[in-house]
């Protein structure tokens, strides 16, 4: 695998009871780019990102971080490998508030054994620590000033937000979004796009986005891919998907 | 005044609350922090009580060390019956635990020779005073409370509301679970101990599944993500069955009643998620000095 490839995913197939879920799936993400997925309802986008992070099983297939494979470990050891994700549906940890949201992804991290929690210098060091990274990651992304709030008590798109920030104290060498604009107003979504674009230029991660809304995945991404029914439609840049015949066809329907 | 707070039935009412409360804290532990339901840890409880007073009764050890042993047993027995608990979805751990903790009454019944079977082990020396059983429940809450504000603590918080996300987090759920539940079965087993060494007599059909439910219910009123609830509504609902004594045969409906109208209009429980803490004391300070103005 040549050094500048992080994830790579070899013909991985996914089967759920008889239907096909994924079917011969094959990525490869290079550091620091974005790539988008796209296709209807039901075409086994967010399996894709199950199977890269170890919610579900792979039936067939491998899939690598950097030089490592990762098939089908354990998902907080896919986590931990430096794969983070958010959901479609909103998963943040409504009984913690948003600092101590981004705790839980940097508390694995960041771990100390008894003999250090024993020193009181040692532990406060590894807790400032956790604590600047928090501060950072939150001033990031525009939450610093609603640290001690409920994630319930936030809007729609400043939870999106903490879902992306507690994916990134993972410290991530992949991370997948599943479909973060979904739910947000236009003006929501622009400040999502702008705050994409600067994770880009500060950190060296690749990102992978299943979305629906053009205006995110053209501005973004470097490469797309289209699934329809599990298959692998087309993948390119997005000059070549736009004007893609097959594409068109999945999404418009045939041209008598 | 003094007399009755010196007077037998003061006294044991103390000490059965104290009992009652840290109990709960062990229930607290398991559920509200860590979501997991368990209708068996009543059997914890035995295995204190009967550890401890079967060596009690028939070595003469000291006192501390019959209670070393008897958390070390039930910390095994937390660990046997944790290791498939952790796999299950939780309705599925309540079934685990049920049957355990019946299974442990029955092989209580069943030998007789050392535990005294079903009519008891007596001769149980008294030991627990209410100033041991007092301290035992303060000393508790600072370790539980200590405990939910842990990292441990945030990672099973983080597991109750969402268990896929926690994963995703880099969170070993089963290792956390796994550390909650022997948390919560040496806790419980704890309380077995203090009640075994005051009562002087227990048998079996004491530590049933009612009695898990029983704290079930008292964390799920006092709110069910609340250390301060789970305190305080196991005082109050072990307290109510001693002021309803008028009422003789009609106490288990009122108290039954009472439940139901508190979870009908406090769904979340009496707390909710909230906290007791020394700040509070500040707030109200400076709501009487007038500046509340400045108050966050």
């Amino acid at each position: 695998m040549s050094t500048n490839e992080v994830l790579k995913a070899v013909k991985i197939s996914k089967n759920f009871g008889g239907i096909q879920a994924v079917d011969n799936f094959s990525i490869s993400l290079k550091k620091g780019e974005i790539t988008g997925i796209i296709g209807p309802n039901g075409a086994g986008k967010t399996t894709i990102f199950n199977l890269i992070s170890g919610i579900c099983q792979i039936d067939e297939g491998k899939i690598f971080l950097e030089d490592k494979e990762i098939t089908n470990m354990k998902q907080h050891k896919i986590a931990r490998a430096g794969i983070a994700r958010t959901f479609q549906n909103i998963r943040v940890f409504e009984s913690l508030n948003v600092i101590e949201n981004i705790f839980t992804a940097l508390d694995p991290v960041y771990d100390y054994n008894f003999a250090d929690s024993i020193s009181i210098k040692k532990r406060r060091n590894i807790e400032n620590e956790k604590h600047n990274i928090a501060e950072k990651l939150l001033k990031i992304v525009g939450l610093w000033k609603y640290k001690e709030k409920k994630p319930k008590n936030l809007a729609y798109g400043l939870q999106r937000k903490l879902e992306i920030a507690r994916a990134l104290a993972l410290n991530p060498k992949v991370l997948l979004l599943d479909e973060p604009a979904a739910g947000l107003n236009p003006k929501e979504v622009s400040g999502l796009i702008d705050l994409i674009k600067n994770l880009r230029e500060n950190y060296s991660f690749s990102i992978m986005i299943i979305e629906h809304r053009m205006e995110v995945i053209l501005n973004l991404c470097k490469t797309i891919c289209v699934q329809n029914f599990g298959e692998t439609l087309a993948i390119g840049c997005p000059d070549e998907i736009v004007n893609n015949e097959k594409v068109i066809e999945a999404y418009l329907g045939e041209a008598e | 005044m003094i007399d009755f707070l010196l007077s037998r039935y003061f006294v044991s009412i103390i000490t059965f609350t104290s009992v009652t409360v840290i109990a709960v804290i062990g229930i607290y532990i398991l559920t509200g922090l860590t979501g997991l339901f368990s209708l068996g840890h009543g059997a914890f409880m035995a295995i204190g009580a009967y550890v401890a007073g079967v060596l009690m009764v028939n070595t003469n050890i000291p006192f501390f060390l019959a209670v070393i042993i008897a958390l070390l047993v039930s910390l095994i027995a937390g660990a046997v019956i944790a290791l498939p608990c952790i796999k299950l979805r939780r309705d599925y751990i309540a079934l685990v635990t049920f049957g355990f903790g019946e299974a442990i009454t029955a092989f209580l019944r069943q030998t007789a020779t050392i535990t005294g079977g079903a009519s008891g082990l007596s001769g149980i020396p008294a030991k627990t005073t209410p100033v041991l059983a007092i301290l035992s429940v303060i000393v508790i809450i600072i370790i539980a409370r200590k405990f939910k504000f842990s990292r441990l603590g945030r990672q099973c918080l983080a597991i109750r509301n969402d268990e896929l996300a926690a994963k995703s987090m880099g969170i070993n759920v089963a290792k956390v679970k796994f550390k909650a539940f022997m948390f919560s079965s040496a806790v419980v087993a704890y309380a077995g101990i203090l009640y075994a060494f005051y009562t002087r007599y227990v048998d079996p059909g004491m530590f049933g599944w009612t009695l898990s439910a029983e704290w079930l219910i008292m964390v799920f009123v006092g709110g069910v993500n609340s250390l301060t609830g789970a305190v305080l509504a196991s005082v109050f609902l072990s307290g109510i069955p001693e002021a309803l004594r008028f009422a003789a045969a009609w106490r288990v409906v009122l108290y039954s009643l009472l439940i139901l109208m508190i979870l009908n209009f406090r769904p979340k429980g009496i707390f909710g998620d909230k906290e007791f803490s020394f700040k509070h004391f500040g707030m109200i300070k400076k709501y009487f000095k007038g500046d509340e103005g400045n108050v966050n």
